[in-house]
């Protein structure tokens, strides 16, 4: 094994390690103190929290999501296609042509049934 | 240019033609103006059927194919014509079912396609990665299904325990399979079976691996003691799900085993000396517990359930057997398996009474006399299903405890065959309640719609012809396995 490959990942893992240990350590030397109510709450800063975060939310946070992520992989399906599209040839854009066709459907299915309209209160679902 | 591999695309040309037929559904269904049930069902049918003409018209080939991806040999053609004839049925009962209960047809449609897609995408696969696909693809269409009917609590309360507990032993499946990555370094079934032929095969990591993959695999065909979810699920699920969950997905979870536990390309038992031991025990508590189960049921769903799961027993001595006879005695009774229990759900779904389902088996009384000829199919399952001779289940069941006893497994066959005695009770006593008692007050039973009838009928024809004339099956899969 060529160990000496992986110097560059050792060094930026170093880095990285030294950055994040190194202003947390600065910031507790230097920095200055003040306790309060206020650095008690879960987050320091912006709106005091309000109400329970454990309550119902809207199906449509979950569909978006979901939406998102299979796009999501689609992307990133596409950036490898797209760096070898030109060794790949037409059978890879025939290829390419299928699995997004299917996508397409899955999409055209998502819109129709109403899970991108955000506003309408009624699920416009026949 | 890159090398592409040699594909050889009529390999899968039945799973395409079902992809094609879901993605056309799925578009019929986007259609503005509103579609008949009917269309969506005779397209889905047309589908299956050129699928299963594809299926008919493929040569076995006892190499893999896309890479390394597939593996198309005589089982998994085999596989293929008994899952899209399971498919064809489904879609003829649930015609008659979306009738009367609020399902969104066209979707329902779809999931059932890619439900049946991924139970072939099982049977056809050669790496372990292609049959996780076909495994996800097919729990994750059933667990929506489960829940499809929007009028019924306990239908909502089927799908959330089916997702809960698949998704919990899709996580022993996933752990299993990557623990066999890691011992073997290949996610190829022939090449795994080869590293472990080579030496190793007795690696602490290889044998978790394996039981891992056994126990989630277990949970999908609800072996006993991985059965907890199947009673309350088959009750509550819109009953073609139900169906469809008792036979298709039972089929599938088969073929997993099968293609994991008796590798492509070498032979039925190359892990006969470790498995025989743990299947021989899970076959054994199944084949009780399940039996014992159905005994007190008085829910037809939830007694098919049990039946089902005891039938899971039977069904995993072959894999115990691990001889050919064994292999070639699982395919059979896999077929049996499909059509008794295919038409035994198709008469429940086309018999109700007053407009509503009979659900509890005193509700079936005195079938016989309203609808004799349904009652007559529907006591051919019954009987097929507890095995009685001239019928397809006792045929199967006889090859399989006769595999058992080829290999010395007494005690196993012993139970079966006690078990199976024990089994005549509940089946028999639905049969009783049909022909035997007198109807209950102001019941009427609804006419019999021509889809049941059919399902039904061809369903019955299935299993009086392989209880009948077994040869016919018979030959087709010793030419099919003499590659193993």
């Amino acid at each position: 094994m060529l160990l000496h490959d992986y110097i560059p990942i050792l060094i930026l893992a170093g880095l990285a390690a030294a950055f994040a240990i190194g202003t947390v350590l600065l910031s507790f030397l230097i920095g200055p103190r003040k306790s309060g109510d206020g650095k008690l709450d879960p987050y320091e800063c912006g709106m005091p929290p309000e109400g329970d975060p454990r309550e119902r939310f809207n199906v449509k946070f979950f569909l978006v999501a979901m939406v998102f992520v299979i796009f999501d992989i689609e992307i990133v399906f596409l950036f490898l296609w797209a760096v070898i599209f030109q060794q790949l040839g037409v059978y890879g854009l025939l290829e390419m042509a299928v699995f997004i066709g299917i996508l397409i459907m899955a999409f055209a299915y998502v819109w129709k049934k109403g899970v991108l309209e955000w506003a309408s209160r009624t699920n416009s679902s026949t | 240019m890159i090398d592409f591999p040699e594909i050889s695309w009529a390999s899968i040309a039945p799973q395409t033609v079902i992809l094609i037929t879901a993605l056309t559904v799925l578009a019929i269904d986007l259609l503005p103006r509103k579609i008949e049930r009917i269309n969506i069902t005779l397209t889905a049918l047309l589908g299956v059927v050129i699928a299963l003409i594809f299926a008919r018209n493929l040569t076995p080939a006892y190499e893999t194919d896309f890479s390394g991806m597939i593996y198309r040999d005589g089982v998994s053609i085999y596989l293929d014509q008994l899952l899209l004839a399971g498919t064809a049925l489904i879609l003829l009962m649930s015609h008659r079912y979306a009738q009367f209960h609020p399902i969104a047809y066209g979707e329902y449609t779809v999931l059932l396609l890619f439900a049946s897609l991924g139970m072939m995408t099982i049977s056809i696969s050669a790496d372990l990665i292609t049959l996780f696909i076909g495994v996800e693809l097919l729990s994750l269409s059933l667990y929506v299904m489960s829940g499809m009917d929007k009028s019924s609590l306990s239908s909502g309360e089927a799908s959330v325990k089916y997702f809960l507990l698949g998704a919990f032993s899709t996580g022993f499946l996933v752990y299993g399979m990557a623990l066999l990555f890691g011992a073997c370094r290949t996610s190829n079934l022939v090449l795994i079976g080869s590293a472990i032929l080579d030496g190793g095969a007795g690696t602490p990591l290889l044998i978790l691996g394996f039981a891992l993959v056994l126990v989630g695999l277990g949970f999908k065909i609800s072996l006993v003691p991985f059965h907890m979810w199947a009673p309350d699920v088959y009750q509550g699920a819109p009953t073609p799900v139900t169906a469809w969950i008792a036979a298709g997905s039972k089929i599938a979870g088969f073929a997993a085993l099968l293609r994991i536990f008796s590798l492509p390309g070498i032979s039925f038992e190359p892990f006969g000396g470790y498995w025989a031991q743990a299947i021989w025990w899970l076959s054994m508590l199944t084949m009780i517990i399940g039996n014992a189960g159905a005994l007190v049921q008085n829910d037809i769903k939830r007694m098919l359930a049990y039946s089902s799961i005891a039938h899971g027993g039977y069904l995993s001595m072959a894999f115990t057997a691990n001889n050919t006879v064994g292999l070639q005695a699982l395919l059979f009774y896999l077929a049996a398996y499909l059509f008794m229990t295919l038409g035994a759900f198709a008469v429940v779904i086309a018999v109700r009474r007053n407009g509503r389902e009979c659900l509890s088996i005193p509700d079936l009384a005195g079938l016989a006399r309203q609808h004799p000829g349904v009652a007559g199919l529907m006591a051919v399952f019954l009987f097929s299903l507890a095995g009685m001779p001239f019928t397809a289940g006792f045929v199967g069941k006889l090859w399989l405890f006769g595999a058992a006893i080829q290999e010395k497994y007494y005690l196993l066959a012993a139970v079966g065959i006690l078990t199976t005695l024990l089994s005549f009770y509940y089946y028999l006593r639905i049969i009783v309640f049909m022909y035997m008692h007198e109807p209950q007050k102001d019941a009427v039973f609804d006419a019999v719609p021509a889809s049941g009838r059919i399902a039904a009928g061809l369903a019955a024809a299935g299993v009086l012809a392989l209880g009948v004339y077994p040869n016919l099956l018979w030959k087709v899969l010793a030419a099919h396995t003499n590659g193993l």
